[in-house]
């Protein structure tokens, strides 16, 4: 007689099913007296496999058997032992194993009990689960090591019942590929307006491949990829610099604005958060988050809320409650982090709690764990976080949770979708992501803008802070626009006006005003900002920013498809039938009487067909109100715009805006105001001068003449003006017109003149006292005419000049430097 | 005037309930091109030079590649429309019409005084002091009363002639207003 005792170790997911197999049979006689020699010998060398471990071998063997041998009540335990030891044919055990409880009920060990409990519990069969695990605690040993287990498991079950009775009215469906591979993909996370999806992978073997390869590679790699007009598109794997490349990684988390990506890695013997800022090469450079976050224990994910004023993160320390829970830390004033505090038990509870995400709102919190009312392993519960009270955490219900582990929920910014990776039910590989239609109504704002600067334009390095107007300045929220691309995405609650404190190198801190739009529901504004310099002379004079809004109701995010075929027809009937009214609207109502007639085109059937036999019949017509209302209803930013020009004066302070954030008080270029459009044109043309046609001074040189309107720029003080830019130009002796290369310079002045039409210029000339002095002032003045000329033929209006001429009075001893014409550019201080 | 009336309501109901009706800027923007452009009377030895009648557009490649989308099947003085992409003056004075988008008051002046003896229509995308630099069509800001700025003087100056049918939609923009 041989005996065979074996504990063999299985996993099922991160539940473990232990099967003890208490091996007792006789080659001549019990259970095994019914075999032949032949299906004995067959027998024995199953079970050899069996214990070596290679189920798949020993499971065929035993299954050929088991055609002539159905009732054999060790055969079927076996069979059922080795679906016990597959990854995904688990539950073909059941049979098998009750086959073998009902043939011979004493030699089943007491254990099979609660793996039967287990199994049925997988398989949302939860009655009979709790007959099970009740039948495991009423006959196994008093200090079994599975009685909590099975303890636990009636409470998971009990549970269970409840969430799958309210099972949830969702569609859940497979991201498939390229991003979900026969690999294994886990743990998503998308920005918040869902464009960037990162998450981790896992090459996945077969049991016949991992069986045959030697060496399988375990580790996981970090992907992206980003959405197209069809969906993800081709994912790209991030080079990882900064931690053991040995070992095996796991996304942790992601910044709102996915600029920012969270690790969770393994790295000198610590598993430990890390960081990195995404880069379009692929490669992140992390860097580990701060000690008292990562500690001498296990951290795992982490989230952070929108303004980045606080974290949480998941970790094993000891000062917990139990296994993994979740810690809370508060950014300080200094920009360091706190001491972590321990969530509240809406959150942690004796068992694990991990993977945590807050939502941009703030509103929501997600996280997994395998205690509270779980159905299963980790399940997905939410939080609804509250200033008032603290809410009871919620399971997420059925089926987003399943037996199985449900982890890494990530609710998208509009609340439209969620993503989560779960290893049910699935056909690509072991784990893979899902996406879950929540349809959540949440008013949020998403403001996703660009910031580039420089001739030509680039992205620039920025900071841009956000604050709250009306709560007196206080600084709220800082961000960084990509530095390779400028992008940013903010997100802020509606119905607020707020301040954008934008600072960048090469130009001064800018000041924005803006206003988003109260709203109920979630909504995406866009904004790009040009920060453009003002050269003149090869200096920079100054600054133009433009700002382009588009923040009204028609950029909300979900627009309509167009479809404009359908209408085409009707309306192209309708304009066929209105020959009449050309005849009725060509009267004569202006200065010409011009009959040029209306071309006859053919009206392609085409996306466009409507627009244009709209617009056509409103030209026809006459109907402004039509236009602007086709205007009105299409996506067209609000425009904005600002000069600033740089001066040297000591007084250039006063022309500056300061404004207060927080400790720093940060000197701005004169604050723009982009929501209230007669604010905003008041605020971009502040300095525009109105000419006047009051008087009218008449220059006459000889067989030209030049009138000059007084202006306001003209009739200033010289202490009322803020002079921008200086140049002179110098002349040969008794030459009145400077050389070639002046005109050059002349453009340049003349450009700068133009494109600011609130900017006026003295010219100034002058002559050496060489020669009788009637004849030098007549030369100053030709002198001077000559670069009015210059500029009028590029454009300038001589309106905006204030020409003098002085002769030899103001010279020096100095003849090739009297001999010349000072040019000074001012525009009026603003008060 | 009965009729009138009965013809637009379609139209207005089809405009105003269809939430099909969702354009962007430029879309707009290119249909009033093409609308202004139906009311503008050619030379016949300028209309007569190509087969196309072309419009280059001093802006942004993309904008170039709309209005080719949109335009290509349509015509102007009975010729298919082009669109082309320019950058400098040499290549505008081969076009029949011009359009400027985002450039400074400066460099549009080069450009107007460039073609000032040509018959070419030069329409600006709301630029300043376009009309009154000597440009012909300015396309306005969409919170303007007025679609159009319109200059008939600078139009005539060129040897073009425009319908009066433009304007009612147009601010009309006189030289002697020239004020900057």
């Amino acid at each position: 007689m041989r005996f065979h005792c074996a504990v063999i170790l299985i996993k099922i997911n991160k539940v473990k099913i232990y099967l003890l197999v208490i091996v007792s049979f006789f080659y001549l006689n019990t259970s095994g007296q019914e075999l032949n020699k032949a299906d004995k010998k067959q027998y024995n060398l199953g079970l050899d496999y069996f214990l070596d471990e290679d189920y798949n071998s020993a499971r065929v063997i035993f299954e050929e058997l088991f055609i002539t041998h159905a009732d054999h009540a060790e055969l079927n335990y076996y069979i059922g032992a080795c679906f016990l030891n597959t990854r995904y044919l688990k539950q073909n055990a059941i049979p098998f194993l009750l086959k073998a409880i009902s043939e011979d009920k004493d030699m089943i060990p007491s254990i099979v009990h609660k793996d039967m409990g287990d199994l049925y519990h997988m398989s949302y069969d939860f009655e009979k689960a709790i007959y099970h695990y009740n039948k495991y605690i009423e006959i196994a040993p008093r200090k079994d090591i599975y009685l909590d287990h099975s303890k636990r498991m009636l409470e998971v079950c009990t549970h269970a019942i409840q969430v799958i009775k309210d099972t949830l009215d969702v569609n859940i469906y497979n991201i498939s590929a390229p991003v979900n591979t026969h690999n294994s993909e886990f743990a998503p996370y998308t920005s918040a307006d869902d464009n960037i999806l990162f998450f981790t992978r896992r090459k996945f073997y077969t049991d016949e491949e991992l069986k045959n390869t030697p060496n399988p590679d375990t580790l996981s790699q970090l992907f992206i990829a980003k959405r197209t007009a069809t969906g993800w598109g081709e994912q790209s794997q991030i080079e990882l610099k900064g931690i053991d490349l040995n070992q095996d990684v796991s996304l942790a988390g992601i910044s709102p604005d996915g600029q920012f990506v969270y690790i969770n890695a393994l790295n000198n013997g610590q598993q430990d958060i890390y960081k990195g800022q995404y880069s379009s090469d692929n490669k992140m450079q992390l860097e580990p988050l701060p000690y008292p976050i990562n500690s001498e224990y296990w951290e795992g994910k982490v989230t952070i809320s929108p303004d980045e004023s606080e974290l949480w993160f998941s970790s094993e320390r000891p000062n917990g409650i139990g296994g993994k829970d979740i810690y809370t830390c508060l950014m300080q004033e200094d920009g360091s982090w706190g001491i972590p505090e321990l969530a509240g038990p809406e959150i942690n509870t004796p068992f694990h709690e991990d993977a945590p995400f807050i939502h941009p709102s703030g509103k929501i919190f997600y996280f997994s764990s395998t205690g509270h009312n779980t159905i299963g392993g980790y399940d997905v519960f939410s939080l609804l976080k509250s200033e008032q009270k603290t809410m009871p955490s919620q399971n997420m219900g059925f089926p987003i949770n399943t037996t199985g582990d449900d982890m890494y929920f990530a609710l998208t910014a509009d609340g439209r979708h969620g993503y989560f990776s779960s290893s049910h039910g699935n056909k690509y590989g072991n784990h893979d992501i899902f996406k879950v239609e929540m349809n959540l109504n949440i008013p949020l704002t998403i403001l996703k803008g660009s910031i580039l600067a420089g001739e030509p334009l680039r992205p620039v390095g920025a900071k841009i802070r956000m604050l709250d107007t009306k709560s007196g300045n206080k600084m709220k929220y800082v961000y960084n626009p990509n530095p390779e691309t400028g992008n940013y995405l903010i997100i802020l609650p509606p119905g607020r006006d707020y301040t954008m404190i934008i600072e960048s190198e090469e130009f001064l801190p800018q000041s924005i005003h803006i206003q988003i739009p109260d709203q109920i529901e979630f909504y995406e504004l866009f904004q790009s900002i040009k920060l453009l310099p003002i050269i003149s002379l090869g200096k920079q004079v100054g600054e133009h920013i433009q700002i382009n809004n588009s923040f009204n109701e028609s950029s909300k995010k979900e627009s309509v498809e167009k479809d404009y075929d359908a209408l085409f027809n009707l309306i192209d009937n309708i304009i066929l039938q209105t020959d009449s009214i050309d005849e009725i609207s060509k009267e004569s109502r202006g200065l010409n009487l011009n009959t040029a007639k209306k071309e006859n085109n053919t009206i392609e059937d085409n996306e466009f067909a409507d627009l244009f036999a709209s617009v056509d019949e409103a030209f026809n017509t006459g109907d402004t109100s039509t236009l602007s209302k086709i205007y009105n209803d299409a996506i067209v930013p609000d425009k904005f715009e600002q000069v600033f020009l740089y001066s040297d004066s000591e007084e250039e302070k006063d022309n500056l805006t300061q404004v207060i954030v927080g400790a720093d008080t940060i000197l701005t270029s004169p604050q723009m105001a982009t929501y209230d459009e007669k604010t905003a044109i008041k605020a971009s043309h502040n300095d525009l001068i109105e000419f006047k046609a009051e008087e009218t001074l008449v220059i006459i040189d000889k067989k030209e003449e030049i009138k000059i309107t007084p202006s306001m720029l003209r009739r200033s003080k010289p202490k009322d003006r803020r002079v921008i830019l200086t140049h002179s130009f110098f002349f040969e002796t008794n030459q009145k017109a400077a050389n070639d290369s002046a005109i050059n310079q002349i453009s340049e002045i003349t450009e700068l003149l133009v494109n600011n039409n609130n900017l006026g210029v003295i010219i100034e000339g002058h002559s050496d006292a060489l020669g009788q002095a009637e004849n030098n002032m007549i030369l100053s003045k030709k002198r001077s005419m000559w670069f009015l000329k210059q500029a009028q033929s590029l454009g300038l209006n001589p309106n905006r000049t204030i020409l003098k001429y002085f002769g030899e009075t103001l010279s020096t001893n100095n003849p090739s430097y009297d001999r010349r014409i000072d040019i000074s550019i001012f525009e009026l201080k603003a008060n | 005037m009965q009729k009138k009336i009965i013809l637009i309501i379609p139209i207005l109901f089809i405009l105003f309930t269809s939430k099909a009706q969702q354009f962007n800027e430029y879309e707009i923007k290119l249909v009033y091109l093409y609308q202004s452009m139906k009311y503008i009377n050619w030379p016949d030895e300028k209309t007569n030079s190509s087969e196309h009648f072309t419009i280059g557009v001093y802006g942004p490649e993309n904008i170039c590649d709309l209005a080719n989308k949109m335009l290509s099947s349509r015509k102007i003085a009975n010729k298919p429309c082009k669109t082309i992409k320019i950058s400098d003056v040499n290549s505008a004075k081969k076009c029949d019409a011009i359009y400027i988008i985002d450039y400074k008051k400066f460099e549009t002046i080069q450009i107007l005084n460039a073609l000032k003896d040509f018959p070419i229509l030069t329409i600006g995308d709301q630029l300043q002091d376009f009309c009154q630099s000597g440009g012909m069509i300015n396309l306005t800001d969409k919170a303007e009363k007025y679609r159009l700025e319109l200059c008939p003087e600078n139009i005539i100056d060129h040897n073009l002639e425009v319908s009066t049918q433009l304007y009612p939609i147009s601010k009309i923009i006189k030289t002697e207003e020239v004020i900057f």
